[in-house]
């Protein structure tokens, strides 16, 4: 690579020593055509002058756009340099090291040092261009001479230049330009190698005085100081919420010579905390973590909240059910005599939605009254059905497994009531597969003392939007622990507005074939 | 296109947009001062420099609490050791914080007036938590409450007798919010709990206790002392001791509440209460504060009050208050009360507070 332009140069002094005609040596431009294990083939040959043991220059083409005018400008990367090992008549062979080989890809230019005897004409001069150059501002020349110094140089000094001029200069109106740039700049580096650089440490140090705690939900801002400010081209304040696997990334602002200064979004300042590293590019490219490492980042606590914050009041936690439900199992019975078997149930409960493990809290009260139970028995005047009731108050807790886990949960309630028995309690339990608020599949069983059990599999989904939809199948001895019974029903809701769910409820259940009968019921939800 | 020939195409309107550079005072390039994060309330807060020997120069500090006006000037003095410092006061490192920057010869070398830098100034943990306890009541620490409840469970047939089973309940305390952790809050209050109720258990004439059946139930007074532990913040217990002279004579009672929440707005609760004679309670409550300006809270309790006798019921109790600016809190109650499935009463009540 750097025999080249000491040859070139060579060439150059002797080309301008030599007497006419002398020697017209030039350097032949190609593309590389074939990429193999170790070789690489150029579309010139000895056709074009080429000769076994030419040196060899290989470049990669890169577009750009320039930073002020935003033209697009055609510029090349140097990849490295080799010898022509072998010319056919229309194409070259080079034998490259890996490292090159690596780096070489079809389409990149290839400059071949050529040895000619004939002297080309020489090119007509250009017409002079007697127009005065504009002046430009100070930001605007600075940019112009960073670009002008980057033409033909590696990626990664292009990339440290435009970054440490960024740092320092963030409001400037052609800071945009050159961010897009920098965009394009790093794709064109991650393509050419998908390696990351390496992560030493850099040469620079930086002092930092770094914070212990931060308020969850409010950006921290953060300063660095620079020991050797020439050191560092520009720096980068990589920050994660801790416990995240990656890594986000912000160019820190450059403030005088010694001070970056970079502020972590509030966002990632989550509790349990925020962890952060500074990496440093050094102004030829390099690069590397200059204040803590990926592996061992500075460590910020956040301080997670208050239980009591779980209560603020916030909408669309609170929610407010109303339901009355009737069946009657004896509607189809043909059957002779009295066959009253039916019962009622009316509750109104609250629920208030925590959102954690005990992802809600529910209290309501119940009214409950039924008749009958039996599948074949006939009531008289002398022995009427036998009549069950319970007024009933009840507390239920409803769980669910946060994220990451599986969407499982359930619901415990308990309840306390008086029937005409007096004091008497019961008990409900239900297993959920899915969302407490959305699609779900459930299991549950209840029993209420001198009423009976009801037990019933229930999936609850949205098939249309605002559309609510749940279907049961249960079984119950109610409402006198009697004969055993399977109810089939279907929940209808419809929200009409975002804070209200009318539901219809429609049933079928039976006790034996003929002792069957039809149910309703109507519901409403409120929202708040 | 060459970048050379791209530069030359630099439009006019670039150079046209071209801002004159700001005539920045001279300032020392090389000052270097690690700026503290953080600091703790009541500590003094030194400030530190470092200046090449060349570019030596008197330095001022600047600094303000976050958010005031005025700037407060120091001059840092050079140490032995080539340093340069100056000290923020203890009285002025206070929460939230502080803002300062560094100048010299007028011109900024740490950063400025416009951008100064902050130190964040956190008080305790203990201190974070009073502070937002005492947001939360409004700065008012005291409390006094008044709360009027009237249960009827219905009138009992009892042979050939009517008997009310009913009776009123007379809450009356004060509160002061200490927010001395663990301790939280202590109340003092009196209550009257009067009442009739069959003189049975079961409604079963042959079980009366007198002619009558009839029962007065309850005492005129008991008085009560009740301290309010936080366990965290937003978990509370509540352990109150009684002394009451009831129709047995003298006793002593108790009552316990866990809450979690906020007990004027969204909460959950579970709590007990014994009586002696007078019967015992238990409950479950939710509160919710999700309608503007309307706390409600449902309530189911388990109770054989007015007497212990009496067979066991279930009270299904709604409340809702409504808070006015100045402290006062007004707040109803209606509910249903039934010791069985065929008979129950109204519940009806009352309340006011008012915070200072």
């Amino acid at each position: 690579m750097k025999a080249l332009p000491a040859l070139l140069a060579s060439a150059t002094i002797v080309l301008a020593a030599a007497p006419r005609p002398a020697r017209a040596d030039e350097v032949a431009t190609g593309v590389v055509v074939q990429v193999d294990t170790r070789e690489i083939f150029v579309n010139l040959g000895t056709r074009r002058g080429v000769a076994a043991g030419a040196p060899l220059r290989l470049k990669h083409p890169i577009a750009l756009r320039h930073p002020v005018t935003r033209q697009p400008v055609a510029d090349w990367l140097p990849i490295g340099s080799a010898t022509v090992t072998s010319a056919g008549e229309q194409l070259s062979m080079a034998v490259l090291d890996p490292d090159l080989r690596a780096r070489v890809r079809v389409g990149d230019i290839a400059e071949i040092y050529v040895e000619r005897d004939e002297v080309p004409p020489p090119a007509p001069p250009p017409a002079p261009d007697d127009r005065p150059l504009p002046v430009p501002d100070p930001d605007t020349a600075a940019v112009l001479d960073i670009w002008a110094s980057l033409a033909g140089r590696p990626l990664d000094v292009r990339i440290a230049s435009w970054e440490g001029w960024l740092s320092s200069h963030a409001a400037s109106p052609h800071a945009a330009a050159v961010r897009e740039d920098l965009d394009a700049l790093r794709a064109e580096r991650e393509a050419l190698a998908p390696q990351p650089p390496t992560r030493g440490l850099a040469a620079v140090h930086l002092d930092h005085a770094a914070p212990t705690l931060a308020e969850r939900g409010r950006a921290l801002p953060l300063v660095f100081v620079v020991d050797d400010p020439d050191a560092v081209a520009s720096a980068w304040l990589h920050y994660r919420t801790a416990g995240a696997a990656t890594y986000h990334r912000l160019l820190l602002t450059r403030d005088g010579a010694l001070y970056l200064r970079g502020t972590i979004p509030a966002a990632a300042v989550a509790d349990p905390g925020v962890e952060y590293f500074v990496e440093a590019i050094a102004p030829l490219g390099g690069s590397g973590a200059a204040l803590a490492t990926p592996a061992e980042p500075i460590a910020v606590a956040v301080p997670a909240p208050p239980l009591v914050d779980e209560f603020t009041a916030t909408r669309r936690r609170t929610r407010l059910t109303l339901a009355t439900t009737y069946l009657d199992f004896a509607t189809f019975d043909r059957r002779p005599g009295d066959r009253t078997d039916r019962f009622a149930l009316t509750e109104a409960d609250v629920l208030y939605r925590l959102g954690g493990v005990l992802w809600g809290v529910r209290a309501g009260f119940g009214s409950y009254g039924g008749y009958g139970g039996y599948a074949d028995r006939a009531w008289t005047p002398a022995a009427p059905a036998p009549a069950h009731g319970l007024q009933y108050g009840y507390a239920e807790a409803v769980l669910h497994a946060p994220p990451p886990l599986p969407p499982l949960g359930g619901s415990l309630r308990l309840v306390a009531g008086v029937g005409e028995r007096g004091f008497a309690l019961g008990v409900e339990a239900r297993a959920r597969l899915g969302a407490p608020d959305g699609a779900n599949l459930s299991a549950g069983f209840s029993h209420l003392e001198a009423i009976g059990f009801f037990s019933d599999i229930r999936l609850e989904t949205w098939p249309a939007h605002g559309l609510p939809v749940g279907v049961s199948v249960g079984v119950t001895d109610q409402p006198s622990r009697g004969d055993l019974g399977v109810r089939l029903g279907l929940d209808l809701g419809w929200r009409a507005l975002p804070w209200l769910i009318p539901t219809v409820k429609v049933s079928w259940q039976g006790r034996t074939v003929e002792h069957a009968g039809a149910g309703a019921g109507l519901g409403l939800v409120f929202d708040w | 296109m060459t970048p050379r020939i791209a530069h030359a195409l630099i439009p006019l309107a670039a150079v046209a947009a071209a801002a004159a550079p700001a005539a920045a005072a001279p300032a020392p390039r090389h000052l270097r001062h690690v700026p503290r994060a953080e600091a703790t309330a009541g500590e003094p807060l030194p400030i530190v420099a470092a200046v090449p020997a060349a570019e030596q120069r008197p330095l001022v500090l600047h600094y303000r609490a976050a958010g005031a006006a005025a700037w407060i000037d120091r001059e840092l003095a050079r140490r032995p050791d080539g340093t340069w410092v100056a000290e923020i006061p203890a009285r002025d490192v206070a929460p939230p914080g502080l803002e300062y920057y560094i100048a010299v010869d007028g011109g900024d070398a740490f950063a400025s007036p416009a951008a100064p830098h902050r130190v964040e100034v956190r008080p305790s943990a203990t201190e974070r938590r009073r502070d937002r306890d005492l947001a939360r009541a409004d700065h008012r620490r005291s409390r006094s409450h008044v709360a009027v409840e009237y249960v009827d469970y219905g009138s009992r047939r009892l042979g050939d007798r009517e008997v009310p089973d009913r009776y009123y309940r007379i809450d009356a305390d004060f509160a002061y919010r200490l927010y001395a952790y663990p301790l939280e809050e202590v109340r003092i209050g009196y209550t009257r709990l009067l009442g009739t109720t069959p003189d049975t258990e079961l409604d079963d004439p042959s079980d009366c206790g007198s002619a009558a059946c009839a029962l007065d139930a309850g005492f005129k007074v008991a008085g009560w002392f009740e301290l309010g532990v936080g366990l965290v913040e937003g978990v509370r217990a509540d352990a109150r001791g009684m002394v009451m002279a009831t129709p047995a004579g003298f006793a002593v009672g108790g009552r316990g509440e866990l809450r979690a929440g906020v007990a004027d707005a969204t909460h959950v609760a579970i709590g007990a209460e014994y009586l002696a004679d007078v019967g015992s309670t238990g409950y479950f409550r939710l509160g919710w504060f999700t309608v503007p300006a309307l706390p409600m809270a449902a309530t189911v309790e388990v109770t054989d009050l007015p007497a212990r006798r009496r067979a066991t019921g279930v009270r299904l109790v709604y409340d809702v208050a409504y808070p006015m600016p100045g402290g006062l809190r007004l707040g109803l109650r209606l509910g249903y009360a039934a010791r069985d499935e065929q008979l129950g009463g109204i519940t009806a009540g009352a309340a006011a507070s008012f915070d200072f």
